[in-house]
């Protein structure tokens, strides 16, 4: 193991693990040592301590309006009526698997893999750069991914013009829009300390993800 | 913050295997004792995810629900608490978004207190519970879902890094991730009351 490092920052987010005590002995020695030498970030830290759990006091005063007692009993009494209700019969659509071919089609299932893909954001597979074919446009579309639902966790320099935003070709797919995005850190390459540039907003030529060949049957 | 977590299980207490398995056995005590071992739990998750009594109590209501009529899907790779708080939580989210229109209104509501002054004093932070508890709902309520969720799970429902990222499925790292971003815009909307 190599000694803590007080001059090279930490990765800003292990000062809430370290607030929280949720560190390794190693971890916590390197980010000690970075707060030894760089005093300014106890603010940020006494932050971060304050909306932990730590801080009682604070929770013990914003706790929720506790339930009555007579009230748990009816939420009790409601689910045991919904656990001794016999299951609705489902309609034969519901129950039916979907055609091999189009199971794919499912939108849980492909907003797993749509998910994975943008916590994962590499993207391989582009398609046609003339735009969506007739062999796209056949294929049915569906909703999968609300703005809500995308979450971009880290930003590789090649992957920034690839940065989900924008319309999509398939006019009934809603990816997140520009506005609705927002950069909270870009953590700068290791090996070059370059920072990825993020997306311009606006424009018609906002860059956009598709969905991977791949993932077609 | 305000205790609400499962009693120490002492050898007179038993396992949540244990009542599941009488639960499974159609034994109605098992059921209850369950209930009342994590209510406590998933009503303030709830609670904090919709700002809301009794939508909170729904999200309980359909998390229990929900979570025992599809225990096969139970894997036990994570304690019963955590697959429940996640089925509770994934109640009280989608609640939120079919009451959306109610949120519209509390947040109307909270726009025009937020115009008048604190109504009672508090000499330790100048602001009552009820207010307090305002703000944080807000603060809250500001928050990405994902942010929101996963704070939520954290410092409501004293779930562990681990145990959050068990019941989201995701790295400790993004938990991690998650929380720091989370309190740094907290702190901007509750700097007031947290004298930061």
């Amino acid at each position: 193991m190599t000694s803590p490092d007080p001059g090279r920052r930490p990765r800003p987010e292990l000062l809430a693990a370290y607030a929280d005590g949720e560190l390794c002995a190693a971890e916590r020695a390197r980010v000690e040592a970075w707060l030894a030498a760089h005093p300014e970030a106890a603010v940020e830290l006494s932050a971060q301590r304050r909306l932990s759990r730590c801080n009682c006091r604070f929770w013990a005063a914003a706790a929720p309006p506790e339930p009555v007692e007579a009230a748990w009993s009816r939420v009790l009494n409601r689910v045991e009526a919904a656990l001794a209700a016999p299951a609705a019969p489902r309609p034969a659509a519901a129950t039916a698997a979907p055609p091999a071919a189009r199971r794919w089609y499912r939108p849980r299932g492909v907003l797993a893999a749509v998910a994975a893909g943008l916590a994962l954001f590499a993207l391989p597979v582009r398609p046609p750069a003339d735009g969506p074919t007739e062999e796209w446009a056949a294929w049915a579309v569906f909703p999968v991914a609300a703005p809500a639902d995308v979450e971009i966790e880290s930003l590789r320099q090649d992957d920034a013009p690839l940065l989900v935003v924008g319309a999509s070709p398939l006019t009934s797919l809603p990816w997140a829009t520009a506005a609705e995005v927002t950069l909270e850190y870009l953590e700068p390459d290791e090996a070059d300390g370059m920072v990825p540039a993020g997306p311009a907003a606006g424009g018609d030529d906002v860059p956009m993800v598709y969905t991977p060949l791949a993932r077609r049957p | 913050m305000v205790v609400v977590t499962a009693p120490p299980q002492t050898p007179t207490t038993p396992s949540d295997d244990h009542l599941l398995s009488r639960f499974a056995a159609g034994e109605r005590g098992a059921l209850e004792e369950l209930f009342r071992r994590y209510r406590g739990l998933a009503y303030r998750v709830a609670y904090r995810l919709l700002g809301h009594e009794a939508d909170a109590l729904d999200a309980v209501q359909e998390g229990f629900v929900k979570a025992l009529t599809h225990l096969g899907g139970f894997q036990r790779r994570c304690a019963f608490k955590t697959w429940l708080l996640r089925i509770v939580s994934n109640a009280a989210l989608d609640l939120g978004r079919q009451r959306g229109r109610r949120e519209a209104l509390t947040l109307e509501a909270a726009a025009s207190d937020r115009a008048a002054p604190p109504r009672h004093d508090d000499p330790g932070r100048g602001v009552d519970h009820a207010d307090l508890r305002r703000l944080l709902d807000e603060a809250l309520a500001a928050l990405p879902e994902a942010q929101r969720r996963t704070f939520v799970l954290h410092v409501d429902a004293e779930l562990s890094y681990r145990e959050v990222a068990e019941a989201l499925g995701i790295s400790i790292g993004t938990v991690m991730s998650r929380l720091f971003y989370a309190r740094r815009k907290l702190r901007g909307r509750l700097a007031s009351v947290l004298k930061l």
